[in-house]
């Protein structure tokens, strides 16, 4: 009801609502939140469906496998998409209460998320539903390689066919985009998370080792690479044993880590390839004489841009600071919201 | 192929074409190992950023020369960085629709109503200024009183509808005989002007002027005499001669001022000097007016 008036008092917001990491954008600020996506909610015992927040972002990624009973570290996307709608409303609220620190009323902010390229009209409704529950006055809809494209820089108001390929922590999309448009676009669900899935299952099934997501996480981050013949590294994980159900620790190298990686990068580059294969030949034209941009965390795996070039044959650009490229985007659709209402997603 | 040193070699391109060379490569082999045309290399090399796409592509271009290289890739960024260039960002500015002049913008249709309401009412204004004037006026064929047209024209020009505003022209002697008169003029056209000629001069004081108009294409003309009254206001076909006689000063008005020549008193008269884009509007015989 008195939404307008606190909306006066609220500041724009940009919010990359990935599946890893939460990333927020105030206009006139830049970017004020990065956080991961990770929730930590407390199960009181006495009276029923007593749920209670106890940590979001950094805090709850820490305790991510380490709870006890009572206490649940959840993501609530997953895939690019709300898993947990309620969890992801509050996560939500949270922070855009914490962009919004010292202000004494309940901020109201006018919203643009982005929103993977190949969501259900379900999906894209649950994000609006649960920025309008955080308190948004009015949410718009932003398609993740269009942002990413903002975000690069690139020419995309042009008539020349420009390509993104944005490697997510849920999904990695690619798209082809030309005059304000996107021409093609394609989101898979194979990213950050289906790669750590990956790791995982191969020191399980080498080494009999269970290890936990974020120690994959780390691995991959450390030692992984895309690329066969790049500089071996060596690491040392901690897991449990399979067979003896107690930890072990194991050195495991970057040769390995390439190998388990090998069936996520070959779908992504069968992504691209089916790209190519679909865009108009001028537009391809314009993107061999280009090159493909790379944004997203998956862009910074060791000799992502060597593999690419090498499997697909493209000059491939890695951004500056892929990680913050999708909310960067965002953030200039928000401040350029005149110029840019064409690419808003309208349902 | 190697150049002295000098400050050139501080710049990105220099710098990249002097690493090149000193490990033996060319730019195609360059250009095939980062999967770029020849052309995109050799624009890093002469630092033409104005020919590779945008800042966020040079500065991919470089990381991966650098590397290619052995050189430090954050060098040569942070170089390219401090370049004008470099803080140019994409025009985010989508294609405007060509649709100004749409008919469904209000602004257009009430334009559109306006320019109708405006000729609407000029075309009113206009008819009922022109009921005025022949209501008040003598009828134009009696203001005709000494145009005499050339035989061969004759019967056209009775055939011109002038139809009967004459019952009410005010009771002068003459108006009642011109209709009989004008069939005349076209059945003989031989009859001289002078029959068909009345002598409506009120003024015996004011010289007669006498004009000749000698028409090479169709042409409007408007001949008024010193009392403001119609000698001639018709439009004459091309290859007539209208001879014109009333009280001077005579205001005359020519629609296609190019079609026709002017005698004034049995003078040739250049009226084109008062032209005005078609048309031309003058006086003879006034104290100045030639």
């Amino acid at each position: 009801m008195f939404k307008g008036i606190r909306g006066f008092f609220s500041s724009d917001l940009a919010i990359d609502l990935g599946t890893a990491n939460t990333l927020i954008f105030v206009r006139d600020k830049g970017i004020v939140l990065n956080e991961p996506s990770v929730v930590a909610i407390r199960q009181e015992h006495g009276s029923r469906n007593n749920r209670s927040i106890l940590a979001v972002g950094h805090e709850a990624k820490k305790m991510l496998g380490r709870t006890p009973g009572s206490i649940q570290a959840i993501r609530p996307m997953k895939d690019g998409v709300i898993a947990d709608f309620t969890v992801t409303g509050e996560m939500l609220k949270f922070f855009i209460r914490r962009v919004h620190e010292n202000r004494l009323f309940q901020p109201s902010p006018r919203i643009i998320i982005c929103v993977p390229c190949g969501s259900t009209q379900v999906e894209r409704r649950a994000i609006r539903e649960s920025a309008i529950g955080a308190g948004a006055r009015e949410v718009y809809l932003i398609e993740e390689p269009m942002a990413a494209a903002i975000g690069a820089d690139l020419p995309i108001m042009d008539p020349t066919g420009s390509m993104v390929l944005d490697i997510g922590g849920g999904t990695s999309e690619v798209g082809v985009i030309s005059l304000g448009g996107i021409v093609y676009s394609h989101s898979l669900r194979i990213a950050g998370d289906k790669m750590d899935e990956a790791v995982i299952n191969y020191v399980r099934r080498k080494y009999g080792l269970l290890i936990g997501d974020a120690t994959a996480e780390h691995v991959k981050k450390e030692i992984g690479t895309a690329w066969e013949s790049s500089e071996v590294r060596e690491l040392e994980i901690k897991g449990r044993h399979i067979a003896d159900g107690v930890p072990r620790s194991q050195v495991v190298n970057s040769q390995e880590i390439h190998m388990a990686l090998s069936e996520c990068l070959s779908g992504i580059v069968t992504a691209i390839k089916i790209a190519l294969e679909q865009t108009p030949p001028e537009l391809g034209a314009d993107i061999a004489e280009k090159g493909l941009v790379v944004t997203g965390g998956g862009a910074l795996l060791r000799d992502m841009d060597r593999m690419l070039a090498e499997k697909t044959g493209l000059p491939i650009i890695i951004t500056e600071d892929p990680l913050t490229c999708v909310v960067r985007g965002c953030g200039r659709a928000l401040m350029e919201s005149e110029k840019l209402s064409d690419v808003f997603v309208h349902e | 192929m190697e150049r002295p040193a000098s400050a050139n070699d501080f710049t990105i391109g220099a710098r990249l074409s002097k690493a090149r060379v000193a490990r033996g490569l060319s730019i195609d082999e360059v250009a095939r190992s980062l999967k770029l045309s020849p052309r995109i290399v050799s624009a890093l090399e002469e630092d033409a950023y104005d020919r590779l796409p945008g800042p966020t592509y040079v500065r991919g271009y470089l990381r991966g020369y650098a590397l290619l290289l052995g050189l430090s890739a954050q060098q040569l960024i942070d170089g390219f960085n401090n370049l004008p260039q470099a803080a140019q960002r994409a025009d985010m500015t989508a294609p405007a629709p060509v649709r100004e002049a749409s008919s469904s913008d209000t602004l257009m249709r009430f334009g559109t109503v306006l320019v109708a309401v405006i000729v609407f009412g000029l075309a009113a204004l206009w008819w009922s200024g022109k009921d005025g004037s022949t209501r008040r006026r003598p009828a134009p064929v009696a203001t005709a009183p000494s145009s005499s047209e050339t035989p061969a024209r004759a019967p056209e020009a009775a055939a011109e509808p002038e139809p009967a505003p004459v019952p009410e022209t005010p009771a002068k002697a003459e108006p009642p005989v011109k209709p009989a008169e004008r069939p005349a003029v076209a059945a003989a056209p031989a009859a001289s002007p002078e029959a068909v000629a009345t002598p409506p001069p009120l003024d015996p004081n004011a010289p007669r002027a006498h004009l000749t108009l000698r028409v090479s294409e169709d042409s409007w003309a408007d001949v008024r005499d010193a009392q403001e009254r119609r000698l001639l206001y018709e439009t004459i076909p091309a290859g007539r001669v209208v001879n014109v006689e009333g009280a001077a000063p005579l205001s005359v008005f020519l629609g296609n001022v190019e079609g026709v020549s002017v005698e004034f008193n049995g003078q040739p008269y250049d009226a084109l000097r008062h032209r005005r884009g078609l048309v031309a509007r003058f006086t003879l015989g006034s104290s100045g007016g030639n």
